[in-house]
């Protein structure tokens, strides 16, 4: 069988190569995600500046839509051409620790560099080592319509899940305006769950005293008692919209923008949206809830860019990588996509002291992050499935989660 | 009198099933024509409030729409006229001769149609990776033709065996070379079926998107499938220039059946068998 | 048809080379291409059903038949397979009788045929990904003009969240196949309607033929190639419809939508898994062969008459 394979595999390599040119430059490749308001121009130019300033580096800022760059990676990864840097969702890091492609990123930047970056942007630290650079923090926060809370005699956005439920069960008025909005339908993200999970002092795992992870506990009484909350809302109170399985988090921010939710839990890009569309209500924000009693726990959510270990110009990426992150180029990307600063230099200019920078920087402060297990992609699946059930009514949230809790323990131990 | 009435029975259901078929496609047009803002008016409404034609110049201002077109042309063009190259001997020969294996080999053609893209991306791309092929148009052109030449092969074979073997002896009889009989006389008939073999080559490479999305890395080199992908974002999907652009995307293919729709129903002209 | 393959004198080209040599030189070419670019892959997927691998899909240790074992026992896999085969079913019916009809309807010579033969080709016109997501915004409950028809002509007063609930997201998403699968089928079904000789209709109506026996012993018979064919392929693709699922409700609700090849996506793409993924890879292998050698049976049965 493999006889063939390999004859196959060498009658393949007959037709002549179209490689290409062997040339002086050191060539680095670097997969960009396109942020949503990112324009061409910005990296074309960032693309051009570098290489002009580096006769001897020819870099190459390849653009992927995000939604197919986790499929585009990993082809390229198996099919052993991976590209010098890339983007990546900080969660990812831990898959390709686990292949052994990552190279520790610290290693090849300056220390100005780092101690520049903000630490509630450092996700992608692991025993104190970081792996891969923050490019993007995504803080989440609570959008509330201050019109329409004014109009309930609602003073400010709430502090905690309880007072949530109290205005949005005062501003519901179903069909046509629900009080929260809820997300259902299976993404990539858990981060629904992960609001009330971690507002409610809850984890994903059990953290043993060396920092590793231990059993799953999304079913323990944090973990049951926000799946039960969130499907409260949904099917007791009824005051979120109708049929949450059919609406991610795109969608449900839609909603929002249209001005038929009262509030919703989302992210930054949103205010860009709001503001592009022109929309003539008044709206406002407020830090993620949490259970009365519980601390708040906000949730991080970073963006990184990876080097891998089977670059051949390490050196000339890094370059890149600091050429990147000078003040001005670092201010037209967090400006265009909207996101906060990650450096600190940045932060402290005058752009980013307008009032929902403020709140986005508090945000992240005292924020948890995903568990960092290579296992991660399953774990999401199975938990999204057992909040989906929930939802829908075919489990209870303790028969959900424990079967969640349970089959991921299973695949941790494979 | 009863032919007319049949025929405008006919041409009632096919009105209805067109209206149906087509649904998205109003859709589509309706979005087309509107700002992002209107796009999301709840409850919609089906006529724009006007008609926002800068959706269709934005599209080719603000994205390499032209590039885009180019590439997907080559790569589509270059699949089909392989494809052919490869394909119409070997339907011949399956269909016209008789030799040892033969219904073994027209069966191992289809066992490469029950592999989806999926299932061997991954392997192809170490291919093309070993051949230095990545990030060019000449790799998609071939995994086009590879993924859609088992099929042509299958069609073709289909439709040639429905031409009686009497008429090409006859042309042999009157003194034709082979080759001469099967060039003026066979392929003629079998028309039809050549040509839906070639446009359903067209069109399978035209649309296609996981090799596309994986072999290539240039963005002067994207496909219009892929391109497409820009107007996704990850927050927010730019519906309003997504469908202008799928309408300008899909023209391609309709101009291309529309030339061709000549030779794809042409019947077994009597002439054929008459002459 | 194929009837005289056997009967026919041998064709010879020149003295020294046979039929089969013939036929070899002509196949050559396409076989040789799809070896180059096929049999590694295949290969590939075979070998790694039966290994461990790592991450990143090297092959790490024999382990023989432990991935099929572990599919076998999990439940979820047999409910997808089974999905995936009423999937196919449901959707290829669908598909051949819609695609058929048509045919039929637009072999007619009618006012505006031209138009209509040109129209019926848009939905396999976009790229799947491209339809599927416009067929995604069509299916919003709040801002798509589905239910908005739906709403305001009175042929649905409560239209549901389509892609929300099990049972109507499976639905949406069988639509979204045959949708864009039945220009494919109408197109193949003209092609082999036109090639039916009319002096056969003319000599049937001459002796009385109603329309119904002009279908069932004339256009029916001549079409089987065609048609066995045509469904053969169809079941592959169907069965395999990734894009599809994958982008209207990837495989949800809670797995109700998924099939076989959105699982092995899942499972060799999100999850890195590609032992078994290339395990029900095999399985999905097996099945359409099984189904293809049945068609084959037919066929080459079909020819030999």
């Amino acid at each position: 069988m493999k006889k063939i394979g390999l004859i196959a595999m060498t009658l393949s390599l007959i037709p002549l190569l179209f490689g290409t040119p062997v040339g002086a430059k050191k060539e680095v490749s670097f997969f960009l995600a396109l942020y949503d308001g990112l324009r061409p121009e910005y990296y074309q130019d960032l693309n051009r500046a570098f290489n002009e300033a580096n006769p001897d580096i020819d870099l190459k800022v390849i653009p992927v839509d995000w939604n197919k760059l986790h499929d585009k990676l990993v082809v390229a990864i198996a099919g052993g051409r991976p590209p010098d840097l890339s983007v990546i969702g900080t969660r990812w890091l831990l898959e390709f620790l686990d292949i052994g492609v990552v190279e520790p990123i610290e290693k090849h930047l300056s220390k100005e560099l780092i101690d520049n970056i903000e630490p509630g942007a450092m996700e992608a630290r692991i025993n104190n080592v970081l792996y891969a650079l923050p490019v993007a923090a995504g803080p989440r926060f609570l959008y509330y319509r201050s019109d329409i809370f004014k109009k309930h005699g609602i003073a400010g956005p709430p502090d905690t899940f309880e007072e949530m439920l109290t205005y949005a069960q005062k501003i519901n008025n179903p069909p046509n305006f629900y009080g929260v909005g809820m997300s259902g339908k299976k993404y990539v993200e858990l981060t629904e769950f992960a609001y009330y999970l971690l507002g409610n002092d809850g984890y994903f795992f059990e953290i043993n005293p060396d920092g590793s992870y231990g059993k799953c506990r999304v079913n323990d009484e944090a973990g049951v008692g926000a799946l039960t909350f969130m499907n409260d809302l949904v099917n007791k109170y009824k005051v979120t919209q109708s049929g949450v399985t059919a609406y991610t988090r795109d969608e449900v921010q839609d909603l929002f923008v249209s001005g038929k939710l009262g509030i919703i839990l989302i992210g930054a890009y949103t205010d860009v949206i709001l503001k592009q569309r022109g929309v003539t209500f008044k709206w406002d924000y407020g830090l993620i809830p949490r259970f009365a009693g519980k601390d708040r726990h906000p949730l991080m959510i970073t963006d990184s860019i990876m080097m891998f270990e089977a670059s051949k110009n390490k050196e000339a990426a890094a370059k890149f990588l600091e050429f990147f992150y000078q003040d001005e180029w670092r201010l037209g990307f967090d400006k265009q996509v909207g996101f906060p600063p990650v450096l600190k230099s940045v932060g402290k200019m005058p752009y980013f002291q307008a009032p929902i920078y403020k709140v986005m920087v508090n945000s992240m402060s005292g924020a948890k992050g995903w568990p960092l297990i290579p296992q991660w992609a399953e774990c999401n699946d199975i938990i999204w499935d057992a909040i989906g059930a929930t939802f829908l009514g075919q489990k209870t949230p303790k028969e959900a989660l424990d079967e969640a809790a349970a089959r991921i323990d299973e695949i941790r131990e494979e | 009198m009863k032919q007319n009435k049949g025929k405008f029975v006919v041409c009632f259901l096919i009105i209805v099933i067109l209206l149906v078929l087509l649904f998205p496609f109003f859709v589509t047009l309706s979005t087309a024509f509107k700002p992002l803002k209107e796009v999301y008016a709840s409850p919609p409404h089906w006529i724009p409030y006007r008609l926002w034609w800068r959706n269709f110049s934005d599209v080719w201002t603000k994205y390499p729409l032209a590039q885009y077109f180019i590439n997907s042309f080559i790569i589509a063009s270059g699949a089909t006229l392989l494809n052919m190259v490869l394909c119409i001997p070997a339907a011949y020969a399956v269909a016209r001769l008789k030799f040892v294996g033969r219904k073994f080999l027209l069966f191992s053609f289809l066992v490469v149609q029950m592999f989806s893209p999926i299932i061997v991306v991954i392997s192809l791309f170490k291919i093309f990776a070993r051949l230095g092929m990545v990030d060019t148009l000449s790799s998609l052109v071939i995994v086009n033709t590879v993924f859609t030449l088992a099929f042509s092969i299958w069609m073709l074979n289909g439709y040639f065996s429905t031409i009686p073997m009497e008429i090409e002896e006859a042309a042999l009889i009157d003194g034709c070379t082979r080759l001469k009989a099967i060039i003026h006389v066979t392929l003629p008939i079998a028309m039809p079926g050549v040509v839906t073999t070639l446009i359903y080559t067209f069109i399978w490479a035209w649309n296609e998107f996981m090799f596309a999305l994986t072999l290539i890395n240039t963005a002067a080199k994207k496909p219009l499938t892929l391109g497409l992908y820009d107007l996704v974002g990850r927050w927010e999907v730019q519906w309003q220039y997504l469908t202008a652009a799928s309408l300008f995307a899909v023209t391609p293919v309709i101009v291309l059946f529309i030339l061709i729709e000549k030779q794809l129903v042409r019947g077994l002209a009597g002439g054929a068998i008459k002459g | 048809m194929d009837k005289n393959l056997a009967s026919r004198p041998k064709v010879k080209v020149a003295f020294w080379i046979t039929e089969s040599t013939l036929a070899y030189l002509l196949l050559l070419p396409a076989i040789a291409v799809l070896i180059a670019f096929m049999l590694y892959p295949i290969v590939y997927v075979f070998l790694t059903s039966l290994y461990k691998t790592n991450r990143i899909g090297n092959l790490v240790k024999f382990i023989e038949t432990d991935n099929f074992k572990t599919l076998f026992s999990r439940r979820e896999f047999w409910e997808v397979t089974i999905r995936s085969v009423i999937w196919t079913v449901l959707a290829v019916s669908a598909k051949t009788l819609v695609g058929l009809t048509i045919a039929l309807l637009l072999n007619v010579d009618f006012k505006g045929r031209k138009l209509a033969r040109t129209l019926v080709i848009l939905p396999w016109a976009s790229s799947v990904p491209i339809s599927a997501m416009l067929w995604q915004w069509t299916y919003n409950y709040d801002f798509g003009l589905l239910n908005y028809t739906l709403k305001i002509t009175g042929l649905w007063k409560h239209p549901p969240h389509w892609l929300g609930y099990p049972l109507s997201a499976f639905f949406a998403n069988l639509y979204v196949d045959i949708w864009i699968g039945i220009p494919f089928m109408a197109l193949v079904f003209l092609a082999g309607l036109q090639s039916v000789p009319p002096n056969l209709y003319e000599a049937a109506e001459a002796d009385g033929a109603s329309l119904w026996q002009k279908f069932y012993h004339i256009t029916l018979p001549l079409l089987k190639p065609v048609l066995l064919i045509a469904t053969l392929l169809s079941c592959l693709w169907t069965f395999n419809d990734f894009n599809v699922i994958y982008i209207l409700t990837k495989g949800g609700p809670v797995n109700s939508t998924d099939i076989l090849i959105t699982f092995i996506y899942k499972y060799a793409f999100s999850f890195l898994k590609f032992g078994p993924a290339a395990a029900m890879a095999v399985v999905a292998f097996a099945i359409l062969l099984i189904l293809s050698l049945l068609y084959a049976w037919f066929y080459f049965k079909s020819e030999r008459y």
